[in-house]
């Protein structure tokens, strides 16, 4: 890396600090509404969080607009998350994917790893707050994906 | 024994003078055979034979008395005495020979038969060392295949369990930043009381979804205390589509179709697990004709009473199985699944716990049409309760141990 791009990524790293984090669009893909409903309800605050219930509503949703982060549940029926994040990637490659278990499944995490790039894996029993962190890394890595 | 250098031509002949000196003799060379007359100084023949009769060692020593007291009682005497022949005096040598000769054959006869029965019964304990190994191995069996099925289950039912407690994290979180809201004065009670109402009704509905599971799962796993017991079969079948409804998403349709059935005598636990196994074969039968871009998935399971029989029927519209498999699906640990995949124990354990309650299962496939299990059951199984279903080999050992005994 040239000492040019060294300080472009010193002063990316300052502008981390004062982020719009809303500025972001995100879309959160999960099959169960009650959860679905109630991490929105609960992002609402910090993002611009959008939610589908089913991997090919949020491929539609995908299409019809840039989103910055795509967080999707790995157990869904029919297509699993990670499978559904690759799907995603095609059609939106810039798109950081986020991939949330709610079990340890090591067979999905390899796969997500491999076929799709996935950036951070969140627990599902993970506090709000740590979720929220994940999501805020998530847009830093889109930022700086896109300035370099 | 005049006669000794007569048979001497044919037999290794000792000779004694009276009945001590015999029984010393007889003690140091262990004859094949005894001749002995009754009248001897010292001690009679028939004492002779009583003392033989008494020896551990000598006790099989075949003795032939040779006597000049011929009354009928004397030769009932000699014979109680333990001797195997009584021959009265004068005899033809000739009868002696062909006795002794027959005797000695009998003798020989006795002892191949001994042997032979020895060997048969190291060979039958062999056997049973083996049956018990069988059986424990067979325990062991029942138990991974349950296992199996319960590791297959388990992610699925941590996932069912695990999102409806999130959702109640989420809505206490939820509440707690409403009531803050209302409390730092940046909302008003009644602005925030639908939200609040909202949030609540959620976390009510994500409990009685995790009672739900839990009360399936109870109802699955309950074990009858004496095993067998009088059931509805279509409570078990409910609680296990309960149980796999995490399996289903939203392509595999379920259609129940229960007719008039009478209760059945049966142990409804072993009975889930072999629902659990029709049904998931079903289901993995769906995904894989739906992997080839298929859009199939629908499971008919149908349950009626005929003729004091019981007919449970699982059919599917998935992949089929092929014509040159369809006689192997029973057989223990044959599978056409990958490693890990699947045990190939579903079926084989099925086959014995339907045959375990008197009834039959029979499997009709055809390639890419589907694939139909039906199990018949006895409503009323005679002698149910001296079998142990959980241990169907036990019948097969009883079997067993009749025809070789």
């Amino acid at each position: 890396m040239t000492m040019k791009k060294m300080s472009e990524l010193n002063d990316l790293m300052f502008m981390l600090d004062d982020i719009d984090y809303k500025k972001y669009p995100i879309l959160l893909v999960d099959d169960d509404p009650t959860v679905l409903e109630t991490m929105l309800s609960l992002f609402a605050d910090s993002f611009s969080i959008e939610g589908a219930g089913s991997a090919d509503e949020a491929l539609e949703l995908i299409k019809t607009r840039d989103y910055a982060v795509c967080i999707s549940d790995q157990r869904m029926p029919n297509v699993n998350g990670a499978e559904f994040l690759s799907l995603a990637k095609m059609i939106s490659p810039t798109m950081i994917r986020v991939l949330i278990t709610g079990y340890t499944d090591l067979e999905a995490a390899i796969d997500a790893i491999n076929e799709c790039e996935i950036f951070r894996f969140i627990k599902k029993s993970a506090p709000t707050d740590e979720k929220e962190e994940r999501i805020k890394e998530a847009i830093h890595q889109y930022i700086i994906q896109s300035e370099l | 024994m005049l006669h000794t250098h007569l048979l001497a031509s044919d037999y290794e002949v000792s000779t004694a003078r009276d009945g001590v000196e015999g029984l010393s003799l007889i003690r140091s060379v262990k004859p094949d055979l005894v001749l002995a007359d009754n009248i001897m100084p010292k001690k009679s023949g028939i004492e002779l034979v009583k003392d033989i009769r008494s020896d551990p060692e000598l006790q099989d020593t075949p003795v032939i008395i040779l006597s000049a007291l011929t009354e009928a009682n004397h030769k009932i005497q000699g014979l109680n005495a333990g001797a195997d022949d009584y021959l009265p005096k004068p005899f033809d040598l000739h009868e002696l020979k062909v006795r002794i000769h027959s005797l000695l054959l009998k003798k020989r006869y006795e002892r191949e038969l001994a042997e032979k029965n020895s060997l048969l019964e190291e060979a039958l304990e062999r056997q049973q060392t083996t049956l018990s190994e069988l059986k424990e191995a067979h325990a062991q069996l029942v138990h991974s295949s349950k296992l199996a099925a319960i590791g297959q289950l388990s992610a699925g039912i941590a996932h069912e369990v695990n999102n409806p407690a999130l959702s109640i994290s989420n809505t206490l979180e939820l509440l707690e930043r409403s009531l803050a809201k209302v409390s730092d004065g940046k909302a008003s009670f009644d602005e925030e009381l639908a939200s609040l109402m909202h949030f609540i009704g959620l976390a009510k509905t994500s409990v009685a979804r995790i009672r739900h599971i839990v009360e399936s799962l109870t109802k699955f796993s309950r074990k009858n205390r004496e095993g067998m017991g009088t059931v509805d079969v279509t409570d078990g079948i409910d609680s296990t589509l309960d149980i796999l409804n995490h399996q289903f998403g939203e392509t595999i349709h379920i259609h129940r179709h229960y007719g008039t059935h009478d209760p059945i005598e049966a142990d409804l636990q072993q009975l889930n697990q072999v629902f659990m196994n029709l049904i998931l074969n079903a289901v993995h039968a769906i995904q894989a004709k739906q992997q080839l871009g298929e859009s199939t998935g629908n499971i008919w399971i149908t349950v009626k009473s005929q003729d004091g029989d019981i007919t449970i029927s699982v059919r599917d519209d998935g992949m089929g199985i092929p014509h040159e498999v369809q006689d192997k699906i029973f057989d223990p640990f044959f599978t056409t699944k990958d490693v890990g995949q699947g045990s190939g124990l579903g079926l084989g354990i099925s086959y014995q716990i339907v045959e375990a309650h008197h009834g039959e299962i029979s499997c009709a496939s055809e390639e890419q049409i589907g694939t139909t299990f039906t199990i018949r059951l006895p409503c009323k199984a005679p002698l149910m309760d001296q079998h142990d279903p959980g241990d169907p080999i036990d019948n097969k050992a009883n079997d067993l141990g009749r025809s070789t005994s």
